[in-house]
C-alpha cells in the first residue's frame, strides 16, 4: 500500500510537473507583453526604460532560464504578483478556491443525492418502463451544455418568476448567511443537474451489477424484500465503485463548474481563470491552472486511496 | 446475426440526418423562404416570429432561422472534423501502444492518463486564447473566417483522442492473443502490416462507436468554449458563438438564447443516441 502510494505521489508530481513547464511555455504564446503594456500605459517610459524592466524582470533570459527561476520561487512560495488586483497571487486564489469547492461540493451532493435513488430504481426494474424513461433522462442531461442549462434557470427563476438572484455570491451589504446560500441555489442546481446523467449511468450499471451476485440470491433466499436487499446489502456493496468513479471524473466536474461559474458571475477558479486569461494577467493564469490541475491530481489520488481502503480486496500487498 | 438498430439510436440517427441535411442545404433553404442571415436590417430588429421571418429577427434584424441553419454548418463541421481527426489521433496511438507493447506502450499510456487528469476546459481557455503569431506560423495561415475554426478543430482534436485511444488500444491487445494474428506472424509478416492490415480492421467496430459517442462531447466542448468568446470568432458563427451573443440580450430578448441551446442539445443528443445504439449493436462487451 504504501509503496502504491508513493508511486502514485511521485507520478502525480511529476505529471504536475510536466504541466506547470507546458503552461509555462504556453504563456509565453499569450498575445501582448507585460512590459511593452506597461510601456504603452506610460508615455513617459523611453525604450532605455523598456529595456531596463525587461532585463529587471528577466523576460530577456532564454525559455529555460526564465521557468527554472519561476519554479524555485513558485516552490517557496512566492507566485508573484497578480496584474489585474495587484494582489500576490496566493492572496487571490484562495478566495476563489474556496468558492469553487463549495460550488463543487454541492452540486456533486445534490446530484448524488437525485441520481442514486433514480439509479436504484432503473437497476431494480431492468428493461421495464422506468428504467427507458430514466435512461432517456440520463441521456438528455449528458446532452445538454451546462451554460444554456444555467441561462435558462436565470430566465425562468431569477428574470420571469424574480425568486433568486441571477448572479454574484451575496448581495451588496446584506452578506449573511440565507442570502449567500439563495446565491448558491441556482449554480448548485446547474452543477448538480450536468453531474446527474452520468451519475445515474453509473450508479444504474454498478447496481445492477450487485444484484447478479450470489449473496444476493442468499439474501433474498432468506427472505428479504427486494428493497431490503437494495439498500443493506447492494447499496453498501456499490458505494465502492461509485465513489472511484465520481473521483476519477473530477477534473470534468470542475470544466462544468468553470462554465458555471462564468454563466453566473460566481467569483470562484473558473471565473479566475478565465479573467486571468483574457486579462493577460499571466502570473495568475499559470498558479490558477496548475492549482486546478493539482486539485484534479488530488480528486484522482483519493479515489485510489479510499477505494483500496474501502475495498481490501484490491488493496495490494 | 444482423438486429436493427435500437428505437432511440434510429431516432438518434433519424434526428441527425435531418439536422445535417439541413445544414447542408442552407443556401437552398435561405433563397426559398426569402431570408438571409447576414442581411442586417435595424428597422426590424428583435421581431417575433412573422411569415417573413419564420422565426423573428435577432437583434441586428438579422433572420434568426438563417443563422440557426448556418450556425449549425460550422457547429456540425465543426464537430465532425474535430472528432475525426482526435480518433485519427487515438487509433493511433492506440494501435501502436496495443501492438508494440514494451516501453512504447507504457510511455503512451502514461501520456494518456497525464491528458485524462488535466482539467479540460481551462487548459482548453488557454490554447484558445493563444496568439498563433507567435507560433511562426506564415500570417496567411491566420486570418480569414476558417482560420479559427481549424485552430479551434486542432486544439480540440489535441485534447480530444484519449477515450479513442484506450479503447483502441485495449481491443488490440485482445485481437493480439488471438490465432489467426499468431498465423500472420507464422506466415512471415512484418510487425507494420499485421498491425495495418489485420488488427486495425478488427479495431473499426470499437472505433466507430468510441469516435461517435466522442462527437457529442466534442460539440459540447465547441460550444462552451465559443460561448465563452474563444472559440468560432464572429462574422462566422455557430451556435455556441450566438449564445455568447445572446447573453448580452438576456434581460430584453430571452428567446435568443433558446434556440441556438436548443440545436446544441438536440444535436448533441442525437449523436449521443446513436453512438450508444451503435455500441450495443457493434461492441455489445462494452457495456
Amino acid at each position: 500500500m504504501t509503496r502504491h502510494l508513493l508511486l502514485r505521489l511521485v507520478q502525480g508530481a511529476l505529471v504536475l510537473l510536466v504541466m506547470s513547464f507546458l503552461v509555462y511555455a504556453l504563456m509565453g504564446l499569450m498575445p501582448g507583453d507585460p512590459v511593452e503594456m506597461m510601456a504603452a500605459a506610460s508615455p513617459s517610459m523611453t525604450p532605455e526604460d523598456v529595456a531596463r524592466l525587461k532585463a529587471l524582470y528577466g523576460v530577456d533570459q532564454p525559455l529555460l532560464h526564465r521557468y527554472l527561476v519561476w519554479l524555485g520561487r513558485a516552490l517557496s512560495g512566492d507566485f508573484g504578483y497578480s496584474r489585474l488586483t495587484a494582489l500576490p497571487v496566493a492572496a487571490t486564489l484562495g478566495p476563489a478556491l474556496r468558492n469553487s469547492l463549495a460550488l463543487m461540493g454541492g452540486g456533486l451532493s445534490l446530484g448524488l443525492l437525485l441520481a442514486l435513488p433514480c439509479g436504484a430504481v432503473a437497476a431494480l426494474r431492468q428493461g421495464g418502463w422506468s428504467d427507458r424513461l430514466l435512461n432517456l433522462l440520463a441521456f438528455a442531461t449528458i446532452s445538454l451544455p451546462m451554460f444554456w442549462l444555467g441561462l435558462l434557470l436565470i430566465m425562468l427563476f431569477a428574470v420571469d418568476l424574480a425568486w433568486l438572484p441571477a448572479s454574484g455570491v451575496e448581495t451588496v451589504g446584506n452578506g449573511d448567511l440565507a442570502d449567500r446560500l439563495r446565491h448558491l441555489l441556482l449554480p448548485t442546481l446547474t452543477v448538480a443537474l450536468g453531474c446527474f446523467g452520468p451519475y445515474l449511468r453509473y450508479s444504474r450499471s454498478v447496481l445492477a451489477a450487485a444484484l447478479r451476485e450470489p449473496w444476493v440470491r442468499t439474501a433474498r433466499a432468506k427472505g428479504l424484500s427486494w428493497r431490503q436487499v437494495l439498500l443493506r446489502h447492494c447499496l453498501r456493496h456499490a458505494l465502492i465503485p461509485l465513489f472511484t468513479v465520481l473521483a476519477l471524473d473530477f477534473g470534468g466536474l470542475f470544466s462544468g463548474v468553470l462554465v458555471t461559474e462564468s454563466v453566473f458571475a460566481y467569483p470562484g477558479m473558473g471565473k479566475l481563470i478565465y479573467d486571468a486569461v483574457l486579462g493577460s494577467d499571466y502570473n495568475l493564469a499559470l498558479a490558477a491552472l496548475l492549482l486546478a490541475t493539482l486539485t484534479t491530481l488530488l480528486g484522482n489520488l483519493a479515489a485510489d486511496l479510499a477505494h483500496g481502503l474501502l475495498d481490501k480486496r484490491v488493496r495490494p500487498a | 446475426m444482423r438486429r436493427a438498430l435500437p428505437p432511440a439510436a434510429r431516432l438518434g440517427l433519424g434526428l441527425l440526418l435531418a439536422l445535417l441535411l439541413a445544414a447542408a442545404a442552407a443556401p437552398w433553404l435561405e433563397a426559398a423562404l426569402r431570408v438571409s442571415a447576414e442581411q442586417i436590417d435595424l428597422a426590424a430588429m428583435l421581431q417575433p416570429p412573422s411569415a417573413a421571418h419564420p422565426l423573428g429577427t435577432d437583434d441586428l434584424g438579422r433572420d434568426l432561422l438563417a443563422r440557426l441553419l448556418r450556425g449549425g454548418r460550422v457547429s456540425l463541421l465543426v464537430a465532425l472534423s474535430a472528432a475525426s481527426l482526435a480518433a485519427l489521433l487515438g487509433t493511433a496511438i492506440g494501435l501502436v501502444a496495443g501492438t508494440r507493447g514494451g516501453w512504447a506502450d507504457a510511455l503512451l499510456m502514461r501520456l494518456t492518463d497525464g491528458v485524462i487528469a488535466l482539467p479540460l476546459l481551462p487548459l482548453l481557455i488557454v490554447l484558445g486564447a493563444l496568439d498563433p503569431a507567435k507560433l511562426g506560423l506564415p500570417p496567411a495561415w491566420l486570418t480569414g473566417a476558417g482560420a479559427a475554426a481549424g485552430r479551434i478543430v486542432i486544439i480540440i482534436a489535441l485534447v480530444g483522442w484519449t477515450t479513442v485511444a484506450r479503447l483502441v488500444r485495449a481491443a488490440a491487445l485482445s485481437l493480439k492473443q488471438q490465432d489467426f494474428i499468431r498465423s500472420a506472424q507464422a506466415l512471415g509478416l512484418g510487425p507494420g502490416r499485421i498491425m495495418l492490415r489485420h488488427i486495425l480492421p478488427n479495431t473499426l467496430p470499437t472505433l466507430v462507436v468510441a469516435a461517435t459517442l466522442s462527437v457529442g462531447n466534442i460539440m459540447l466542448l465547441e460550444s462552451a468554449l465559443s460561448f465563452l468568446g474563444l472559440g468560432i470568432q464572429p462574422p462566422l458563427a455557430s451556435w455556441g458563438t450566438m449564445l455568447n451573443g445572446a447573453l448580452q440580450q438576456l434581460f430584453t430578448a430571452p428567446v435568443l438564447a433558446v434556440w441556438p441551446g436548443a440545436m446544441i442539445f438536440l444535436a448533441v443528443m442525437a449523436f449521443n443516441l446513436l453512438g450508444d445504439g451503435l455500441q450495443q449493436r457493434l461492441d455489445p462487451r462494452q457495456r
